[in-house]
């Protein structure tokens, strides 16, 4: 298993490599003058030149790859063009709040979404399941910040019982991890009711059966763990795109949260912040994939032994 | 009382859109204390359906118990709810499958697999049910039993995890082992393994076995007696020994004579023209007839009974009108005597 586990970690990192490599290119790739930028619009040639100078900019691209290659290893993400502030800095202070709301919507996302495809395949086409399918195609259907802005009004405007925005205490917490959670609930829901179906449908479910089993220990103790192994793919995959989701939902609820940050700095054209962004982006990207991989590997006793 | 398990009338049909087709015709048999029957015939003619309804376990088809008893031990399982018939299901009464490749859950070790029914049905604590469980794997021929315990499905072969089927079947000492097709899916050398295993827990058990199967192979090697369906009927019954010397329903001569024999000179093996008839579009008369080669203008009006011969029975015109001579003949004999 930790074999398993170290082999795939150390299977990231040219992936990682490559990954840095293609944002930072693309970067570059944008029009326009970073150091123009910086001097102003007043600036004559030689204050350009200079400042083009200091930041390295001058240097063959490749070389520059390499630079800010080993300024990323030591934690060096550069300045904020906008405050001059480290740019570690600023992703510092925003990367806690984005990650509890995304653990937190993940979470509630993934108990509520099995709990509900459990119930809607065990009592097919009867009530509980219409409900459940109900209540799954809602949440897919509603946009979160649609879903955002209904809470905002029920719940701080007119009941006044929680805030509108922030991030100061978990109060300010409920509602955003509420509509970020609510689509990927829904997916789940539907993934779990269909793969929880399909299994029961397999040989084994039968042999259970042949062996005396009642219908709780058939789903839960032969069925679950089977029916998991799609619905944490999805689960994964949603997972990643939270990271997206929470931009959105972070601007609905004026959550300081890296979501806020990466708007922020692109209305701006603050290089440094959004390239440091995407890479973290991609990064939580790979890591939530390994985890999948790796809770794969715990569903799956095949991948375990391969 | 020596009989087993009696199914009477069994009746079993597939709720379809337009009502219920009856797939088993009110089939009837027994199976004796420490006796092997078979239930042999082609794809589709009901066999598994049967065994299934004896398991009650059509919960996943659209099948249902239409009429018929089923008695078991003196009990009838028909009339009995879900949670009396879980405590018959893999302690009395277990069953085997067909495909022992997919039979196993492959996420669960073979050691819980087999710990659970043992619980369940026996009482015990874990540790006498690991215990108990590692003597079942040896019982069935697995070396190594107590490293398989703690393997996965996929580490096993077809046959190993046959054997495993059959070990977790016979765990809880059960009476009746139904055996669907448990040798279909395994190559030659493992099927007669298997069978050799499973006539010596019959033997160490006193346990019955109903086999199903397609393979009459299958069928000399173990069975003591030979029911043989078609269409969802019985069309002939008799011991192992009497059926293969002197089978009477022109389907059982026909399934004999697709069996390819060595030193014969032949180049063609002999098949039965035709296929099953669908339920949906079935003859009026005799089932068999559109592919019988003694077929006559009564098989093709009215269906025969399964008339009795001794303890050899069959459903054919062939016999009946001999049959109801023999009656005619007897009664004039008795008028004039």
């Amino acid at each position: 298993m930790w074999q398993y586990i170290v082999k795939r970690v150390i299977g990231l990192i040219p992936l990682i490599l490559v990954v840095s490599f293609v944002i930072f290119m693309f970067i570059h790739l944008i029009p326009g003058d970073p150091a123009r930028l910086i001097a102003g619009k007043e600036a004559t040639i030689e204050e350009v030149q200079e400042i083009r100078v200091s930041l390295g900019l001058d240097k063959p691209i490749i070389e520059q790859y390499f630079v800010y290659l080993k300024d990323l290893l030591t934690g060096d993400l550069g300045y904020s063009i906008q405050s001059g502030a480290p740019v570690s800095e600023l992703i510092g202070e925003r990367i806690m709040p984005t990650l509890g709301l995304t653990f937190i919507s993940i979470i509630w996302a993934l108990v509520v979404g099995i709990l509900i495809g459990v119930v809607s395949a065990v009592f097919r086409n009867k009530w509980p399941d219409h409900l459940g399918m109900v209540v799954a195609v809602s949440g897919i259907s509603l946009p979160n910040f649609w879903v955002g802005l209904v809470l905002i009004q029920l719940f701080s405007v007119q009941l006044g019982w929680l805030p509108t925005g922030g991030a100061d205490d978990w109060k300010s917490y409920l509602m955003p991890s509420f509509a970020l959670g609510a689509g990927i609930m829904a997916m789940i829901a539907r993934f779990m009711r269909s793969s929880l179906m399909e299994t029961m449908k397999q040989d084994y479910i039968r042999t259970g059966r042949a062996k005396g089993l009642g219908g709780n220990a058939i789903v839960f103790g032969h069925a679950l763990k089977n029916s998991l192994i799609p619905v944490v793919t999805i689960a994964g995959l949603q997972f990643g795109f939270l990271l997206g989701g929470s931009v959105v939902v972070e601007t609905v609820f004026s959550f300081p949260g890296l979501g806020r940050l990466l708007i922020d700095s692109i209305q701006f054209r603050d290089y440094p912040v959004v390239q440091a962004e995407i890479l973290l982006f991609s990064l939580q990207f790979i890591l939530v994939n390994l985890l999948v991989d790796i809770v794969y590997s715990f569903l799956n006793p095949k991948i375990r032994y391969q | 009382m020596n009989q087993l398990l009696q199914v009477k009338n069994l009746k079993t049909g597939f709720r379809k859109e337009n009502g219920m087709q009856n797939v088993v015709h009110g089939i009837s048999f027994h199976v004796n204390k420490g006796e092997i029957v078979g239930i042999v015939g082609e794809s589709g003619c009901g066999k598994s359906v049967t065994s299934l309804s004896i398991m009650r376990l059509l919960h996943d088809t659209p099948g249902e118990i239409v009429d018929g008893s089923v008695m078991f031990k003196g009990e009838d399982l028909t009339a009995l709810s879900e949670r009396q018939m879980k405590k018959y299901r893999g302690n009395e009464l277990s069953m085997i499958f067909q495909e022992p490749m997919t039979s196993l859950n492959p996420v669960l070790k073979i050691g819980r697999q087999l710990r659970e029914t043992i619980q369940l049905h026996l009482n015990m604590s874990k540790k006498e049910a690991h215990q108990h469980a590692i003597s079942m794997l040896k019982s069935v021929g697995i070396p190594r039993a107590e490293d398989v315990m703690n393997d996965y499905p996929h580490q096993l072969s077809g046959g190993m995890r046959q054997r495993v089927m059959i070990a977790i079947a016979i765990s809880c000492n059960p009476s009746l082992l139904i055996a669907d097709e448990p040798t279909t899916a395994l190559d030659v050398t493992i099927q007669a393994q298997i069978l050799s295993v499973l006539k010596d827990v019959q033997k160490q058990n006193e346990m019955g076995i109903l086999m199903i199967t397609h393979d009459l192979g299958v069928v000399a090697e173990v069975c003591d007696r030979v029911v043989v369906m078609y269409a969802g009927r019985i069309v002939e019954s008799a011991t192992v020994e009497e059926l293969f010397a002197a089978p009477k329903h022109p389907y059982t001569k026909g399934l004999i004579a697709s069996v390819p024999k060595i030193g014969q000179g032949i180049n063609r093996l002999y098949s039965i023209p035709g296929t099953v008839p669908s339920p949906s579009n079935m003859p009026t008369g005799c089932k068999f007839a559109p592919r019988c080669s003694q077929v006559m203008e009564i098989c093709k009006i009215k269906e025969p009974e399964l008339i009795q011969m001794k303890e050899h029975d069959c459903r054919c015109w062939l016999y009946q009108e001999k049959e109801q001579e023999v009656e005619h003949i007897e009664k004039g004999s008795s008028a004039r005597g």
